[in-house]
C-alpha cells in the first residue's frame, strides 16, 4: 500500500505508523467516564471508507488523517492532521468535519 | 530410462539454443551434455531421459509435463552442498556447465522405488486419507504417525548449512509496468516505449519472445522470434525503458505495488563475490499491461501421468525453441485446432505421428487435413481411454467415435485440454475471473486500479489480435500516464484458428474410470476419483474440495489442474462450472526464496545496530556487549583474574558505591524542546507538575497512555526559558517522540512548540559515586562551580569541559550515589570515556556496564522496563501522589478509575531471600506462605531480581497486592517453571539508603 | 590543565570505490536545526533569513543554497529545516543573530552524520536501498527526502547531477549504513541493465 504524503509525496507503507480512528475526540477533563470510556476504548469498523489517523515517522514526522477505504485499501484522501485540527477549532460547529 | 549416450533426440538447432557450444552436467551421477539455451529439461530430453523424479504421495513414475513454470512433475534438487536447493522445475533452470542434479522422492532410485507400491493400495490413500487415518489417538502424532509421514512424503531435502549467497532487495518506479514479454507485452511495451513513459519490461524467462519462439511461425516474413529480438533491441536503447529478464512478477499489491523477484545468478554455478544471487523487487507501476499468457490444459485420462505424456504446446517448445524432439512416435489429443499445431512440428522434425485423436464432435475439418498431411490415423470424436508403458508411455488405448477401442503405439502423447489465460495478477486483489463458454476459459473481469490484461492473458490467443491488444494497452497505459502516445506499426501475422471444444476428461460414461487413475493435480497426485469421492462426501465447494483433497497447493498452485478439477466437480454435481466457483490465487504466482525475501537483512546485519559514542573505546576496554533495542551496549567490563560475570558485576557495583563509576547513558532518549508554549505542553504530557521549574533545574516526570496506565518515564531539564531537554527510556524513546508529535500536531495544534531528537547529538555519559564529584572537578572549566551549595542534586548547567569543549551536566542519580549525567557533543564522546580514566585513576574509577547499572536501580528501588510494563498504574509504582489533581494531562481522567487506585492491585515492593543465597528469577509468583500455587492465591510478580553486593543477598523487585502495607511478613516466592519456591521476605523497595542522604551528598 | 578532547568519527572504513562509484564519509559538518514558532509567524523567519543569507526557506522538500557563506538549507518538515554549513563554531551563532528569538535552533552537527555516494551508477546503487523514485525527471540536484534506507532512517540530499547522494544519518547508525552501502555497491557492478529507469 502507498500513502501520498500532502508533504512528501507518494511513499511507501513501511514508513508509516498507523495509530487508527480519526473521528474521535479526546473529551475534556470533567466529561463522564463514559464518555471517556468511549474514546479510549469503543471503535466503529465501519465497511467502506473510514478516516484514520497515520504518522509518517520515517519521513518528514507528521500525522495524517488518511480517507481510506476499509474494503479495498483505496485511498480517498490525506491531510496534514494539524491542519485539520485546526480547521476544526476554527470552525463555528468547534468539532465539525475539519475539512 | 537409463544412461543415455549423446543427444539423439536432437532434432535441428532451436531458435534459443547455441549448439556451437557444449556444456557437461550430471543427473542423478550420470553425465550428459547440453547447449547455452537449454533448460535442464530440454538437456535431458534431448539425452533421451524422460524419467525426472516420483510423484508425491503414490511414488508413480513422472516426467515432463510441461515445458515452463507451470510444471507439476520434474521437479530436482540443483546443487549441492549448502547451494542445494530442493523442487527446483526443471523446466526453467537454465543449464550451466557442471550442474549438478538430482532427482527427488524415490528411494533407492529412479527407475525402482520401493514406495512405489504405495500405488497398490492407493484405495486407502485417496482424498481425505490423512486426516480421516492419522487423527486419533492424539498421542500418536508426534510419536508415530508424523515420522512415518515425514519419511513417506515431502518433496526434495533442504540444503543442511546456511544459505552462502547475497540477495537483495530494492524498489524501481514506471509509468507502465508490462508482465510478460510475450507478442502482446512486447507490442504494449513498444507502444509505451515510443510514447516517452517509463517502462518496466519483465519476462520470467531468460529470452523475450514467449511463444514467439515456441511456435514454428512468421511475421513480417521473418521468423517470428528474429522480430521479438529486433523489438527487445528497439525497447533497450531507449533511455527509460527497462527490458528485465529472469524476472518473474509474482504478486500484485495495493496501490500500483508489484513483486517481483529477479534471477540475477542462477543460471551460473556461483555467484561472482559480492553478485547477489536474486533480487526482490517491489516494482512501483501507475499503470500495467499483464500480459502474462496462458497456460495449457492437460486431459484427463487415465493414466494421464506417464512419462512421456505431455502438453502438446510443451512439445512445440521442446521442437522449436530447444531443437528437441521428445519422442519418436507420437499421438496428438486435442479438442482445438492449436493443438493441430504440435502434429505439423512433430512431421516436420522428421517424428512419427502415429494418430491424432480429435476429441470435437466429427472432428474438425482442419483436423483431417492436418492428419492427412502428416500421415497420421484421424480418430474424429475419439478419446484416449487409458494409457501403457510404466516408467515410459508404450501405447494408448484409443476409442474412436463407434465407441471402439483400439491401441496405439507410441512413445509420446501430446494432448491438449485447451489454454487458460494466466489471469493470477488480476485476482491477488480478490477480483474473481468469469468463465468463458466460447473459449472454455476463466478471463479477467475486474481489474485492479491501473492493470489491464492484454493478449492471451485476457484470451486473446491469436498473434495478430494479440499484438494489436497489446499494442492498444499499452498506447492506453501511456495515455494514461499523461503521453501522447500512437499505435505502433505491428508486424504481420498469419491468422490463426482455435475452436475450442470443451474437453477436461476423457471418462464419461467409462467404467474404466472407476478402477485407473486418471491425474487431476499431478503434484499432488488428486485423480478424477478423489476428486468424485470428495463430493460424494460433501466437500462440494471449490475451497473444502482443495483443503480436502489438497488439489492446487504446492509450488505449481493448480496451474495446470484447477480448471480441470472445477469441470469436474461441476459435472460430478450437476452445476455449470460458473456456479461452481472457483479459488482465489493468492500471490505468490511461482515460488519465492526465503532469502530473496530477507534480502540483504540476514545474520548480524537483520537489524541495523546502533553503536554508542564510545563504542570504540569499550571494544578495546575488552567490554562484553549487550543488544538494547538496536543499540549495541557495553553489559560489563571483565579485568583479569575475575572467574565470571558476576564478580566483575559485583566489582563495578562496589566501584560506585565506594569509590566512582562511569556509564555511557547516551542512549536513553533525548528530545530537544523549544518554545513559548513548552512547559505547557509538558505539563499535559506528564502526570505531575512543570509550570515552576527554574532554568538550571531537571525534574523526574512520568508519562501515562490515555488508559491511565504507565507508558515511559525520565527527567527534563530546564536549560532556559521556554527551552528544555527530556530524556526518555531507551525503549521507548522512538515511541515517545511519536507521542509528543501526536500530542502537539492532533490534540493540541494551538501550542507553539518544536520538538527535536537529540539523542545521538550528545554523548552523555554517568559518572556515580562518592568521588564522582572529585573526578568533574579535573575536567570542568572554571569558573564552574562544582560544590554542594553552587550545584545541588537535580541541577543542570550548560558548560566547558576540558578546555573549551562545550558540555551540558545534569545532577542526576540512577544508582542512588552522588551522581552526574555529563553529555559533550558525540564526536568527543570516545575521548571524554579516556578522559575520565585518566583523571579518574587517582580516585579508583572504572567503567560499568548495563548489568551493574541494572543492579545498582535495583538497589536503589527504581523501577525501569521490567517495571513499567504497560499494565501497571502509578500506583502500582508507588507513585501515586505525582498524580497532579490542579491539571488535565494524558491519562487523568482514566487513571482515577476505583480499579486503578484499588489497594488491592498489587504494588511495587522489595523482596529479600530468607536465606540471601537463593537465587531470585524474575517471573516468579508470590504466594501467601504455604497456599497452593493456584490462579487464586496469586498475589503479584517478581519483575527484577539481582544479586547485591551492597546488601550481600539477592534482591528483587516485584508487585504484590496490598505491598506497601505488608513489608516485614515472609511470602512463597514460586517459580512454576522450575518447580522452586523460596521463602522471601517483603521489605522496602529501596534497599540502599532509603533516606536518600548520599545522592544529595 | 586540560588540553581538548580528540574528535572521533563514527565510522572507520576508508572510502570505497566500485565500478566509478565511491562510498565516503563526510568530513564533520555544522548542522543547525531551525524550528519555526508559530506566534512569530512563519514568514518573520523566512524574511529575517532571506535578509541574512539571501534566500527564501523551501517549503517542498529541498535545499536552497546561500552563496553568503557556503550554507544550504535543507526542508525538513513542515515547520522545520537543517542549515548545513562548513564545520566551526559560526554558523549556530550565525543563526542564534539572525533568528534566535523567531524559532527553535538546536544544534545536530553530531546528530547527523553524513555518508557521500558518488559517480556514475550512484543512482543504481542508492535505488538498491532508497524505497523512493531517484530518476532524474522526479529527483534532481538539491532535492531532498526523509526516508528509510533500508531499514534506517535517512536523510537523502542529491548534491550534484554526477550524481552524488549525501545521507544524512543519525551519528549510531552510520556504521550500519556504511555496511548496507558498501553491499549494494558491491552487488550493482554487476548488473547489466538500468534498472530504475
Amino acid at each position: 500500500m502507498r500513502l501520498t504524503c500532502p508533504f512528501c509525496g507518494s511513499r511507501g507503507l513501511e514508513e508509516f505508523t498507523y495509530r487508527g480512528d480519526a473521528t474521535v475526540r479526546r473529551p475534556s477533563a470533567d466529561a463522564s467516564q463514559e464518555a471517556w470510556v468511549d474514546y479510549v476504548y469503543l471503535r466503529d469498523n465501519p465497511c467502506g471508507p473510514h478516516r484514520e489517523l497515520w504518522y509518517h515517522g520515517a519521513g518528514c514526522r507528521s500525522w495524517l488523517v488518511v480517507t481510506r477505504d476499509t474494503r479495498t485499501h483505496q485511498i480517498l484522501d490525506v491531510r496534514n492532521a494539524r491542519d485539520v485540527m485546526l480547521a476544526e477549532r476554527m470552525s463555528p460547529e468547534g468539532k465539525g468535519e475539519g475539512s | 530410462m537409463s544412461a543415455a549416450f549423446g543427444q539423439t533426440f536432437r532434432v535441428k538447432s532451436g531458435n534459443g539454443v547455441d549448439v556451437s557450444r557444449t556444456l557437461h552436467f550430471s543427473f542423478d551421477g550420470k553425465d550428459y551434455t547440453g547447449h547455452p539455451g537449454d533448460t535442464l529439461a530440454s538437456a535431458l530430453l534431448a539425452n533421451g531421459v524422460r524419467l525426472f523424479g516420483r510423484s508425491f504421495k503414490y511414488h508413480r513414475p513422472r516426467g515432463l509435463l510441461s515445458a515452463g513454470p507451470e510444471e507439476p512433475n520434474a521437479l530436482v534438487e540443483l546443487r549441492d552442498g549448502a547451494r542445494r536447493e530442493p523442487n527446483t522445475r526443471a523446466t526453467v533452470a537454465e543449464l550451466f556447465d557442471g550442474l549438478i542434479a538430482t532427482s527427488q522422492n524415490r528411494w533407492p532410485n529412479l527407475s525402482f522405488d520401493a514406495l512405489g507400491m504405495n500405488g497398490m493400495f492407493s484405495s486407502i490413500l485417496g482424498a481425505g486419507f490423512y486426516y480421516k487415518t492419522f487423527m486419533w489417538p492424539a498421542s500418536f502424532w508426534e510419536r508415530v504417525y508424523e515420522p512415518i509421514i515425514r519419511k513417506a512424503a515431502g518433496l526434495g531435502r533442504a540444503a543442511d548449512e546456511g544459505d552462502p549467497d547475497l540477495y537483495e532487495k530494492a524498489t524501481a518506479f514506471c509509468d507502465v509496468l508490462v508482465v510478460g514479454s510475450g507478442s502482446s507485452g512486447l507490442a504494449a511495451a513498444l507502444a509505451a516505449g515510443r510514447a516517452g513513459a517509463r517502462v518496466i519490461l519483465c519476462e520470467q524467462d531468460s529470452l523475450v519472445g514467449g511463444r514467439l519462439r515456441d511456435e514454428h511461425m512468421a511475421l513480417d516474413g521473418k521468423l517470428a522470434w528474429q522480430w521479438a529480438e529486433q523489438a527487445r533491441r528497439e525497447l533497450e536503447a531507449m533511455p527509460d525503458v527497462s527490458v528485465m529478464t529472469r524476472t518473474c512478477v509474482f504478486g500484485t499489491y495495493d496501490g500500483g505495488t508489484y513483486g517481483a523477484v529477479e534471477r540475477v545468478a542462477d543460471h551460473v554455478a556461483v555467484p561472482r563475490v559480492g553478485q547477489p544471487r536474486q533480487c526482490l523487487w517491489r516494482i512501483v507501476a501507475r499503470e500495467c499491461v499483464m500480459a502474462a499468457g496462458a497456460i495449457e490444459r492437460p486431459v484427463v485420462f487415465p493414466h494421464n501421468d506417464r512419462p512421456g505424456v505431455m502438453l502438446a504446446g510443451a512439445v512445440r517448445t521442446y521442437i522449436n525453441r530447444f531443437g528437441v524432439a521428445p519422442g519418436r512416435r507420437a499421438v496428438v489429443y486435442t479438442c482445438n485446432d492449436d493443438g493441430l499445431r504440435t502434429a505439423l512440428d512433430l512431421y516436420r522434425v522428421g517424428v512419427t505421428v502415429a494418430a491424432i485423436v480429435d476429441s470435437r464432435p466429427g472432428g474438425a475439418s482442419i483436423a483431417a487435413e492436418v492428419a492427412a498431411k502428416c500421415g497420421a490415423r484421424f480418430f474424429p470424436s475419439g478419446a484416449i481411454v487409458d494409457c501403457y508403458g510404466r516408467t515410459g508411455v508404450k501405447a494408448v488405448l484409443v476409442r474412436d467415435a463407434a465407441g471402439k477401442a483400439k491401441s496405439v503405439s507410441c512413445d509420446l502423447v501430446a494432448m491438449s485440454g485447451g489454454w487458460s489465460p494466466n489471469v493470477a495478477l488480476t485476482t491477488h486483489k480478490g477480483a474473481r475471473p468469469t468463465w468463458h463458454d466460447d473459449l472454455c476459459a476463466f478471463l479477467p473481469f475486474t481489474l485492479p486500479p491501473g492493470m489491464a490484461a492484454a493478449g492471451a492473458a485476457a484470451g486473446v490467443f491469436d498473434t495478430a489480435e494479440g499484438l494489436h491488444d497489446g499494442a492498444m494497452a499499452g498506447q492506453w497505459a501511456a495515455v494514461r500516464c499523461g503521453f501522447e502516445a500512437t499505435l505502433p506499426a505491428l508486424p504481420e501475422a498469419e491468422p490463426t484458428s482455435y475452436a475450442i471444444h470443451p474437453l477436461f476428461h476423457a471418462l464419461k460414461g467409462l467404467a474404466a474410470s472407476k478402477k485407473a487413475k486418471a491425474f487431476v493435480d499431478f503434484q499432488n497426485d488428486v485423480t478424477a476419483k478423489d476428486v468424485g469421492l470428495a463430493a460424494r462426501e460433501g466437500f462440494v465447494s471449490v475451497e473444502h474440495l482443495k483443503r480436502y483433497t489438497t488439489l492446487g497447493m504446492a509450488t505449481d498452485q493448480g496451474k495446470t489442474s484447477n480448471v480441470n478439477a472445477l469441470a469436474l466437480l461441476a459435472e460430478i454435481t450437476e452445476r455449470s462450472i460458473p456456479q461452481t466457483g472457483t479459488t482465489l490465487i493468492r500471490p505468490p504466482t511461482q515460488p519465492v526464496a526465503i532469502g530473496a525475501l530477507a534480502g540483504a537483512h540476514r545474520g548480524r546485519h537483520f537489524k541495523p545496530t546502533r553503536l554508542p559514542p564510545t563504542h570504540q573505546w569499550a571494544e578495546q576496554q575488552g567490554a562484553v556487549f549487550t543488544a538494547n533495542g538496536l543499540w549495541l551496549r557495553a553489559q560489563w567490563f571483565p579485568r583479569a583474574g575475575e572467574k565470571d560475570w558476576l564478580e566483575t558485576v559485583s566489582r563495578e557495583v562496589r566501584t560506585v558505591r565506594e569509590a566512582v563509576g562511569f556509564c555511557d547513558v547516551t542512549t536513553l532518549g533525548k528530545i530537544d524542546i523549544q518554545g513559548p508554549d513548552a512547559a505547557e505542553f509538558l505539563n499535559r504530557v506528564y502526570v505531575n507538575a512543570w509550570l515552576k521549574l527554574a532554568v538550571g533545574r531537571v525534574r523526574y516526570g512520568l508519562m501515562l497512555r490515555e488508559d491511565g496506565f504507565a507508558y515511559d518515564d525520565g527527567t527534563t531539564a530546564c536549560l532556559g526559558e521556554n527551552h528544555y531537554v527530556m530524556t526518555t527510556t531507551t525503549a521507548n524513546a522512538g515511541g515517545v517522540m511519536a507521542h509528543l508529535e501526536f500530542c502537539h500536531q492532533w490534540l493540541w495544534p494551538e501550542l507553539d512548540v518544536q520538538f527535536i531528537s537529540v539523542t545521538d547529538e550528545w554523548a552523555q555519559l554517568a559518572v556515580a559515586g562518592p568521588k564522582s564529584r572529585d573526578v568533574l572537578a579535573k575536567i570542568v572549566d572554571a569558573p564552574f562551580d562544582l560544590s554542594n551549595e553552587a550545584f545541588p542534586y537535580m541541577a543542570a548547567a550548560e558548560l566547558t569541559v576540558c578546555g573549551g569543549v562545550k558540555a551540558r551536566l545534569f545532577r542526576l542519580s540512577f544508582s542512588g550515589e552522588m551522581a552526574y549525567e555529563l553529555a559533550v557533543p558525540a564526536r568527543y564522546g570516545d575521548a571524554l570515556a579516556r578522559r575520565l580514566m585518566e583523571v579518574g585513576a587517582p580516585f579508583g574509577i572504572a567503567p560499568y556496564g548495563t548489568e551493574a547499572l541494572g543492579v545498582l536501580r535495583i538497589e536503589k528501588g527504581h523501577p525501569a522496563g521490567p517495571e513499567l510494563n504497560g499494565q501497571t498504574t502509578a500506583h502500582d509504582l508507588g507513585m501515586g501522589r505525582l498524580l497532579s489533581t490542579k491539571k488535565d494531562f494524558i491519562g487523568s481522567r482514566m487513571a482515577r478509575r476505583p480499579a486503578l487506585t484499588d489497594p488491592q492491585r498489587p504494588t511495587l515492593i522489595g523482596i529479600r531471600p530468607v536465606n540471601p543465597m537463593d537465587a531470585l528469577v524474575a517471573g516468579s509468583h508470590f504466594l501467601p506462605q504455604g497456599a497452593a500455587p493456584t490462579a487464586e492465591t496469586d498475589q503479584g510478580w517478581l519483575s527484577s531480581v539481582a544479586w547485591s553486593p551492597s546488601v550481600g543477598s539477592w534482591i528483587g523487585l516485584g508487585f504484590l497486592t496490598d505491598g506497601p502495607a505488608r513489608h516485614g511478613e515472609i511470602i512463597s516466592v514460586h517459580n512454576p517453571l522450575a518447580g522452586a519456591v523460596i521463602a522471601a521476605r517483603v521489605v522496602d523497595p529501596v534497599f540502599v539508603d532509603p533516606k536518600g542522604e548520599r545522592l544529595h551528598g | 590543565m586540560a588540553d581538548l578532547l580528540s574528535a572521533t568519527l563514527p565510522v572507520v572504513s576508508d572510502p570505497v570505490t566500485v565500478g566509478g562509484v565511491t562510498l565516503e564519509l563526510v568530513p564533520p559538518t555544522s548542522i543547525v536545526s531551525l524550528g519555526a514558532f508559530a506566534g512569530a509567524g512563519r514568514d518573520e523567519l523566512v524574511g529575517r533569513v532571506r535578509a541574512e543569507f539571501g534566500v527564501d526557506l523551501p517549503d517542498v522538500s529541498r535545499a536552497v543554497r546561500s552563496s553568503y557563506g557556503n550554507v544550504a538549507f535543507l526542508w525538513n518538515g513542515p515547520t522545520q529545516w537543517l542549515v548545513v554549513g562548513e564545520d566551526s563554531g559560526e554558523l549556530f551563532s550565525r543563526l542564534q543573530k539572525c533568528c534566535g528569538d523567531v524559532c527553535a535552533l538546536t544544534s545536530q552537527g553530531d546528530s547527523r552524520t553524513i555518508l557521500r555516494l558518488s559517480g556514475m551508477g550512484a543512482r543504481e546503487v542508492a535505488t538498491r536501498l532508497l524505497p523512493i523514485d531517484l530518476h532524474g525527471q522526479v529527483f534532481s540536484t538539491d532535492c531532498v527526502a526523509s526516508t528509510l534506507a533500508g531499514h534506517i532512517p535517512v536523510i537523502v540530499w542529491q548534491t550534484a547531477q554526477t550524481p552524488a547522494y549525501d545521507f544524512l544519518v543519525f551519528r549510531s547508525f552510520a556504521s550500519s549504513l556504511f555496511h548496507d552501502l558498501s553491499v549494494a555497491l558491491n552487488g550493482h557492478t554487476f548488473s547489466e541493465t538500468d534498472h530504475y529507469a
